[in-house]
């Protein structure tokens, strides 16, 4: 069999024009979904970042649930610092006294990263390592801030390292 | 003396005909190709070797032959016939593309749907010629100008084709630099050569990481007969994308990929022993899958005028040639002959994003016929 009658009797047509329109409504399905895929990221961005600064207004609205944060371990004393260590802290202390306190460490992270601040990252987690940083307690949990009875030496003898 | 005759008579030189010699010299070109003209080495090189293997006269019965059940060859053959092979080339493909192009443009999609039209021209036309419905079907998919879509379907549908189908289809996937430009500067004006387009925006990483999965549902769940492929073509880009499977990914775009290649190669190249090859159907198949590249390559063209009626951001008409899939070659022949008007217009990034679509649409469309046909 040949020609038209052929194309017929296999339901040619029928075959042809479902799966053209199969394969457009598959990608098109597929742009539609991909060209709001961002739109929508965006919006859950924004809603965690409205949720995240609606937490911490709250915070400071009451300043009695923070004011005295209990932190989860108690002052050590005296803690070491070579001169770079030092000056990482006061950076941070620069920083933090802007956000305020308690606060949160992914936005000192990002803050830090802005400055251009050497390995933000390492820096952050030696303050947590001394205790010079440490997580608060009660309403503030996950929130971090400074430990205050922490006494800072520096030791001139790390400077040249 | 008798010992001595019966070695000659068993010798190639003796059980040589025209049409091995035929073959032997289609293999050297291939090869020719590949090494000189540098046409798709990493695909014409192991056929044509393969195509020599193929059609090296052997005394049959004693398991050399690809056909002949037992031998190496047959075992190797195994994984084309049974679509093995396909698949896992795609999960390399998967591991090595970049979707963000078509993540940026989601649009320019349509475009590689579009071109599919090839395939399902071609298809009607093959039944009109007298080809049985699972030969057009396997026939028509050659549009798609993806080597491994080709030779899957055909696998399925028309094992016996797999050698003619599975050479046109890297033949003219090879000769796409040759066969489009003409298409595309008969089709398009030179102030539409001439038109540029934005930058894509960046996309993000989150993005990157929920499309191989949304798309993978999406595609699936529409057209589940193309599964095996899409599902290895998503899988590899998640891989990829994810970052913490970074030695899976690395694996998929580099030894197994090439792996696959080679066996594939080879075996595909071997597939084409003379005696079954040199048909006057193998004729009609080149000739048909010419055709097909042809609607293939108008199609998108010709969607991307259409689209330009409709939308106000105008898309540079070249752009519908890249939604035929072979990629990246459609992509770069549509960033030459934009280049030839205008040296300053960059449109190999706007191409991408067709070409890859052109692939996931060009395995939708096997998985429709192949269910279509079941």
């Amino acid at each position: 069999m040949y020609g038209l009658e052929a194309i017929r009797a296999a339901n040619g047509w029928t075959i042809s024009f479902l799966g053209i329109l199969v394969v457009f409504s598959a990608l098109t399905f597929l742009s539609v979904v991909m060209a709001n895929l961002n739109r929508v990221l965006d919006l859950i961005d924004k809603a965690q970042a409205f949720l995240a600064k609606k937490r911490l207004e709250k915070l400071v609205e009451k300043p009695s649930d923070y004011a005295t944060p209990e932190p989860k371990s108690t002052s050590p004393g005296v803690v070491h610092l070579n001169f770079k260590e030092k000056e990482l802290m006061e950076y941070f202390e620069l920083i933090t006294r802007k956000l305020g306190e308690p606060f949160s460490l992914a936005e000192l992270l990002e803050k830090a990263e802005e400055r251009g601040i050497n390995k933000p990252h390492s820096g952050l987690y030696l303050l947590i390592k001394k205790g010079l940083i440490a997580e608060c307690e009660g309403e503030c949990m996950g929130f971090y801030c400074w430990q205050k009875d922490v006494k800072v030496d520096v030791d001139r003898n790390g400077e040249e390292n | 003396m008798d010992l001595l005759l019966d070695f000659l008579r068993n010798t190639g030189f003796a059980m040589v005909d025209y049409r091995h010699v035929i073959m032997i010299f289609f293999g050297c070109v291939f090869i020719y190709l590949g090494v000189a003209k540098h046409y798709e080495p990493l695909l014409l090189v192991p056929i044509g070797f393969g195509i020599l293997m193929g059609n090296v006269p052997v005394f049959k019965g004693l398991g050399l032959g690809i056909y002949e059940k037992g031998s190496v060859l047959n075992y190797l053959y195994f994984g084309v016939k049974q679509g093995i092979y396909p698949p896992l080339i795609f999960l390399g493909i998967g591991a090595l593309t970049d979707f963000s192009y078509m993540l940026a443009q989601p649009r320019l999609m349509l475009l590689g749907a579009a071109a599919q039209l090839g395939i399902f021209t071609t298809f009607l036309c093959a039944l009109a010629l007298g080809f049985a419905p699972n030969e057009a079907a396997s026939i028509g998919i050659i549009g798609g100008a993806d080597g491994p879509t080709a030779i899957f379907l055909s696998a399925k549908l028309a094992p016996e084709l797999v050698g003619p189908i599975a050479i046109a289809a890297y033949s003219y996937m090879a000769l796409v630099p040759v066969i489009q430009p003409p298409i595309m500067k008969l089709l398009t004006t030179r102030e539409e050569r001439l038109i540029r387009m934005k930058d894509p925006r960046p996309v993000s990483k989150k993005e990157k990481i929920i499309f191989p999965v949304v798309g993978f549902l999406m595609c699936c769940f529409l057209a589940p007969a193309a599964l095996p492929l899409l599902g290895m073509l998503f899988f590899g880009n998640l891989l990829k994308e994810c970052l913490v499977a970074e030695r899976l990914a690395q694996t998929a775009r580099t030894a197994l990929i090439d792996i696959v290649t080679i066996l594939l190669g080879i075996t595909v190249g071997a597939s084409t022993q003379a005696d079954v090859f040199l048909t006057r159907k193998s004729v009609g198949i080149f000739f048909l899958g010419a055709a097909s590249f042809m609607i293939a390559t108008a199609g998108g063209i010709l969607f991307a005028k259409l689209m330009n009626l409709i939308c106000k951001e105008k898309i540079n008409p070249l752009l519908g040639a890249a939604g035929v899939s072979a990629v990246p070659d459609s992509a770069r022949v549509v960033q030459l002959v934009g280049n030839r008007e205008d040296p300053g217009n960059y449109l190999l990034m706007h191409a991408m994003a067709p070409n890859i679509a052109g692939v996931i649409g060009s395995a939708v469309a096997a998985g429709v016929l192949w269910s279509f046909m079941l």
